[in-house]
C-alpha cells in the first residue's frame, strides 16, 4: 500500500503598481468534494483553506492520508483544488499552475489539468473516483519551471462558474478548477513519496 | 507460444517526443503504457472502459497538453555543458546571413509611464 503527501505552496505573485501602501491580495486554496451537484456542476461540500494535496483512497480534506492509502496499481481519487482570492487588489491575472519541486518514483505519474484558453475549457467538476480520469490529461509527473506551466483562468462566484479569463477584477475571485489525481502501477514502491509542490503562479495590481 | 510485446508510439512528456510505448493491462483492467526508453520508465494510464475513439483523443489532449514543458533536472545538465564551454569554443560568424530578407524595420514601442504616488501630507 502507499501513502502519498504533498505540499502545496500558493505564492509567488508580482506587484505592477508600487505604491506608498502595498496591497495584496488574500489567498486561500480550497477543495471542493462528493458527487457533482447543480449548474455549472461543482462539490456538494467545500473545504477552505487547505493547506496540502494529499493524494489518498478517499475523497476528502480531512482524513490523514497514511489512513486511506492507495493500493499500488489503483489510483487516487481526483482532488479538485483552485484558488480563492479576496482582500485588497485590483486585478488578478497571468495565472500559471505547475508542479514545480519534488521527484515521484517508479511507477508514480501525476496528472492534471490542461491549459485553458478559454471559459469553454475549463475543467467541468466531476464526482471524484479512482478511475483513471482521461481529462486530466497534462501530465505533471515531472518537476518543471513555473513558466512551462498551464495557464489558468479567473472569475467571479466560484471556480465552476462560466465568465473565467485570463484576468479578473472581480473580488472575491477563484481560479478554474485545478484537478490532479495520483495514477499509480504495480511496480510503484510502498510507503511515503518525496514531498512534492504544485506551484499557482498569478500576477495581482 | 510467444508472449506477444504490445507497443505503440506515444509522446512521452519526459522525453518532450514520441517513443516506443509498451501496453499493458493491470489488475483493476486499466490500460497502462510504459516508455521503453532507457532510463525512462514513464507511464500513461487509461480506463478499463476506455473506448478506441476516446483513447485517440486522449493520447492527442495529452501530447498537446504535456508538450513543451521545461523539465528543471534536464536543463541542469544543460547548464554543466553550457558551463564546460570556453569562449574559444564560439568562433562569429563572417558570412552573410542570405536567410533573412533584408527588410528590417525599426519598431516604436510606446510605453506608458506610471505617476509616481504623491506623498500624503
Amino acid at each position: 500500500m502507499l501513502n502519498r503527501k504533498l505540499t502545496v505552496i500558493n505564492h509567488n505573485f508580482t506587484n505592477r503598481k508600487i505604491d506608498r501602501l502595498c496591497h495584496a491580495a488574500t489567498f486561500e486554496w480550497d477543495e471542493d468534494h462528493g458527487a457533482a451537484a447543480g449548474s455549472p456542476a461543482k462539490g456538494s461540500s467545500r473545504s477552505h483553506a487547505v493547506t496540502e494535496v494529499n493524494w489518498k483512497n478517499i475523497d476528502d480534506s480531512s482524513t490523514a492520508y497514511s489512513s486511506s492509502p492507495i493500493t499500488a496499481g489503483n489510483n487516487s481519487y481526483e482532488k479538485w483544488q483552485f484558488g480563492h482570492f479576496s482582500g485588497t487588489y485590483n486585478q488578478i491575472l497571468s495565472g500559471l499552475f505547475a508542479h514545480t519541486a519534488g521527484a515521484f518514483g517508479t511507477g508514480l505519474t501525476l496528472k492534471g489539468p490542461p491549459a485553458t484558453t478559454g471559459d469553454g475549457d475549463r475543467p467541468i467538476y466531476t464526482t471524484p473516483a479512482t478511475t483513471a480520469n482521461a481529462n486530466l490529461s497534462n501530465d505533471m509527473t515531472s518537476v518543471i519551471a513555473i513558466g512551462s506551466g498551464v495557464a489558468v483562468f479567473f472569475g467571479a462566484t466560484g471556480p465552476e462558474a462560466t465568465g473565467k479569463a485570463a484576468s479578473t477584477t472581480a473580488n472575491p475571485a477563484y481560479t478554474n478548477f485545478l484537478p490532479t489525481q495520483l495514477q499509480t502501477t504495480s511496480g510503484a514502491a510502498a510507503g511515503d513519496t518525496a514531498t512534492a509542490t504544485l506551484t499557482l503562479q498569478y500576477q495581482e495590481n | 507460444m510467444n508472449d506477444e510485446i504490445l507497443t505503440k508510439d506515444i509522446f512521452c512528456a519526459s522525453e518532450q517526443t514520441t517513443t516506443s510505448h509498451a501496453g499493458s493491462v493491470d489488475d483493476n483492467g486499466e490500460f497502462v503504457f510504459t516508455c521503453q526508453t532507457e532510463g525512462c520508465g514513464r507511464s500513461l494510464k487509461f480506463a478499463a472502459d476506455t473506448t478506441p475513439e476516446q483513447f485517440a483523443v486522449a493520447l492527442k489532449q495529452h501530447e498537446a497538453t504535456s508538450s513543451g514543458q521545461v523539465d528543471v533536472s534536464k536543463q541542469k545538465d544543460k547548464l554543466k555543458a553550457l558551463l564546460g564551454v570556453s569562449l574559444q569554443d564560439a568562433e562569429p560568424s563572417s558570412q552573410p546571413d542570405d536567410s533573412q530578407p533584408d527588410n528590417n524595420q525599426e519598431n516604436t514601442t510606446t510605453v506608458n509611464s506610471e505617476q509616481p504616488a504623491q506623498p500624503q501630507e
